[in-house]
């Protein structure tokens, strides 16, 4: 149980950094609050003012629990499911999730930069 | 009317309440994971109760950061940061009021025209504080289900999400007060 819930948190965290930036690499479609209309929409993009960050956040939740979903199957079916994850799976998955949120978090700061 | 415009200063206050609770917490709890390396388990019981302290708060700080957004992104940003209008008025009525009040007025600031630097900073903290909430959500869970004391091998994750966590919260913590500085003690300059 120990290497499921190791791999699909690593799973969740790699799917959460991935999709939170997907919309916005990618020009996808995501919810907007305009705060001057008072009204949601869904679009790619947007003028200055109308808000897309919660549709981002969406998109990222999102993308966290398939991974994770997708990932508790998938080890369901493995022998060490049972025990704690091999060593090599554990180094592993901790550096594809650290290395996933540092890249997103450059990603965001590199294109922000003022 | 913006949403929640009319109580948008307590909402900040309760806010900056919520962050200080989430810096000193995760600053705790990184400090206190450290032991973890030299193979130290005698306080994992407070340190994952720390642990659920961190979640609890980064939701919490963060939720209240969203429901505040549309009054920063209005009054804020458009209206101030984003507007060379409006902080050439400040600057010019800022100066006046230093000769009013009889101190001497400082030197002419470098022309500022735009703010939009500041608003840029901005952004960036809030993608390292959504990527930080959820960093904190996971650490919480595996603290739980998979804690480095049960599962050693779990130990460079945790640690990382804890530095993670940490370095995001105060992040969001010093460019918060700095954005709110302006048009405060800072002025446009």
């Amino acid at each position: 149980m120990r290497a499921r819930v190791y791999y699909a948190a690593c799973a969740a965290l790699i799917g959460f950094a991935l999709t939170y930036t997907l919309p916005i690499y990618a020009h996808l479609p995501r919810t907007y609050y305009d705060p001057v209309a008072r009204r949601w929409f869904f679009a790619a993009n947007s003028t200055p003012i109308p808000m897309g960050y919660v549709g981002q956040i969406l998109w990222g939740i999102a993308g966290a629990l398939i991974a994770a979903g997708v990932t508790m199957m998938v080890t369901a079916r493995l022998r060490s499911s049972t025990e704690g994850p091999s060593e090599r799976g554990a180094a592993l998955g901790a550096a594809w999730a650290l290395t996933a949120l540092a890249i997103v978090i450059g990603y965001f700061t590199w294109n922000n930069w003022p | 009317m913006i949403f929640l415009e009319s109580v948008a200063r307590p909402l900040l206050i309760v806010h900056a309440i919520s962050a200080a609770v989430l810096v000193g917490a995760t600053t705790h709890h990184l400090l206190w994971c450290r032991h973890y390396l030299w193979g130290r388990y005698n306080k994992v019981k407070a340190e994952r109760r720390f642990a659920a302290i961190c979640a609890i708060a980064f939701v919490s700080t963060f939720v209240l950061g969203n429901l505040l957004y549309p009054t920063y992104k209005v009054r804020v940003r458009a209206e101030y940061f984003d507007n060379p209008t409006a902080i050439a008025a400040e600057a010019k009525l800022r100066a006046e009021q230093h000769a009013l009040v009889g101190v001497a007025p400082a030197p002419p600031p470098a022309v500022v025209t735009s703010l939009s630097p500041i608003a840029r900073i901005f952004d960036i903290k809030e993608h390292w504080v959504a990527l930080g909430c959820a960093a904190s959500v996971i650490l919480w869970i595996l603290s739980r289900r998979a804690h480095p004391k049960d599962e050693p091998r779990a130990l460079w994750l945790y640690l990382g999400l804890s530095a993670v966590q940490c370095g995001t919260a105060w992040m969001g913590a010093i460019v918060g007060v700095v954005t709110a500085s302006y048009r405060s003690v800072g002025g446009p300059v």
